[in-house]
């Protein structure tokens, strides 16, 4: 099989299973709709460069890059999207905890304080 | 009803070394004393009841940040109006309280910082922390338009109605709980005033002074300087103002 065979089948499977995966997740409520969505994008891009060889070149070449090169591009883009939505999701998660972990203390505090007046 | 009183906030994690002492210490001078203990696995929480202090016992670690603020949280809802916050591992001298409180009332200043350098100052610390606390000092004082030489000092008395700003909004990232609430209460129009004080060096526990901790500390200054990191505090409102206008 040539290199172009190779690479467009190991794309397509990759998508497919990014795609399966972030539905598969979705559907179970492991994943939320939005980071989903990311990730079914991520899948779905991988499995239309993979397919569209011709496209890739031609979008490639208009911007003065490799075919690979721009698959890298994107990829990460969208990586990195995802990871910087996650990350403002911890930090929110973050700040949630500690309201509730201080709450929850200052709660004990009070009821033990109230049993013993 | 507001307490004129102050409340001592002690945040300690794993601090049953020096805990008894401290809060001895304390007692022995007539404070009302706190303790959050900030996750601790020790006996920090059950020797500091048995000593007198109250204790809130937070379940899992949240930092100094989080353990200042539930302590800030604690002395809002019991009807305080001034909290000192003074360090577990005993180098506070609880003598030195009653030096901060008298410059409160003195200036009316709603944040008063125990300063270890400035003029009696004795403290002894590496380098490169040396480096970090001076640049810390330059940006808030550019920041607040007082002169502050000791911002990282966690030795300090919060009056209202900066007290209950703090206890709803309170920074609790890495310096946030001291460089970070400093900058802000200045910007927001709080009045802040450092006096000099006497400190130990630590009795127990693990010191951050040695030269690689000073590195980590300068590197993690500039970052926060370069972010601009800082909470948003609501101003002051006008003591003075007539309520009905």
């Amino acid at each position: 099989m040539s290199p172009a065979g190779t690479q467009t089948i190991l794309a397509v499977v990759a998508g497919v299973i990014c795609l399966f995966t972030a539905g598969a997740l979705g559907r179970r409520r492991q994943l939320s709709l939005r980071y989903a969505a990311g990730w079914s994008l991520l899948g779905l891009s991988s499995i239309i460069f993979g397919c569209l060889t011709p496209l890739l070149d031609e979008i490639a070449s208009g911007l003065n890059l490799s075919p690979a090169g721009l698959v890298v591009i994107v990829s990460s883009t969208l990586v990195l999207a995802i990871l910087f939505m996650v990350s403002v999701s911890v930090v929110r998660l973050q700040r949630d905890v500690q309201d509730l972990v201080e709450m929850v203390a200052l709660l004990k505090t009070k009821v033990d304080e109230e049993s013993k007046s | 009803m507001r307490s004129s009183r102050p409340l001592i906030v002690v945040p300690a994690w794993n601090e049953e070394a020096s805990i008894a002492k401290v809060i001895a210490g304390l007692v022995e001078n007539g404070y009302e004393v706190v303790v959050v203990s900030d996750g601790s696995t020790d006996s920090t929480a059950s020797i500091a009841r048995s000593c007198g202090a109250r204790v809130v016992e937070l379940p899992v670690n949240l930092g100094v940040g989080g353990a200042l603020r539930a302590g800030f949280r604690y002395a809002v809802d019991h009807g305080y109006d001034a909290v000192v916050q003074c360090d577990a591992d005993g180098q506070h001298l609880a003598e030195e309280i009653a030096v901060l409180l008298d410059a409160r009332t003195r200036s009316g200043a709603h944040l008063v910082i125990g300063s270890r350098f400035a003029k009696n100052g004795n403290y002894e610390t590496s380098f490169f922390r040396k480096v970090a606390m001076n640049i810390l000092a330059f940006i808030a004082r550019r920041s607040t338009g007082t002169y502050l030489s000791d911002v990282s000092s966690g030795f300090r008395v919060i009056s209202e109605p900066l007290l209950s700003e703090f206890a709803r909004e309170f920074p609790s990232a890495y310096l946030g709980d001291t460089f970070e609430a400093v900058i802000s209460a200045g910007r927001a129009g709080y009045t802040i005033e450092e006096i000099p004080v006497s400190m130990k060096q630590r009795e127990h526990g693990t010191s951050t002074a040695s030269t690689l901790s000073a590195i980590k500390f300068l590197v993690r200054v500039l970052l926060i300087v370069l972010l601009r990191i800082e909470v948003k505090i609501q101003p002051p409102r006008d003591e003075n103002a007539n309520i009905l206008g």
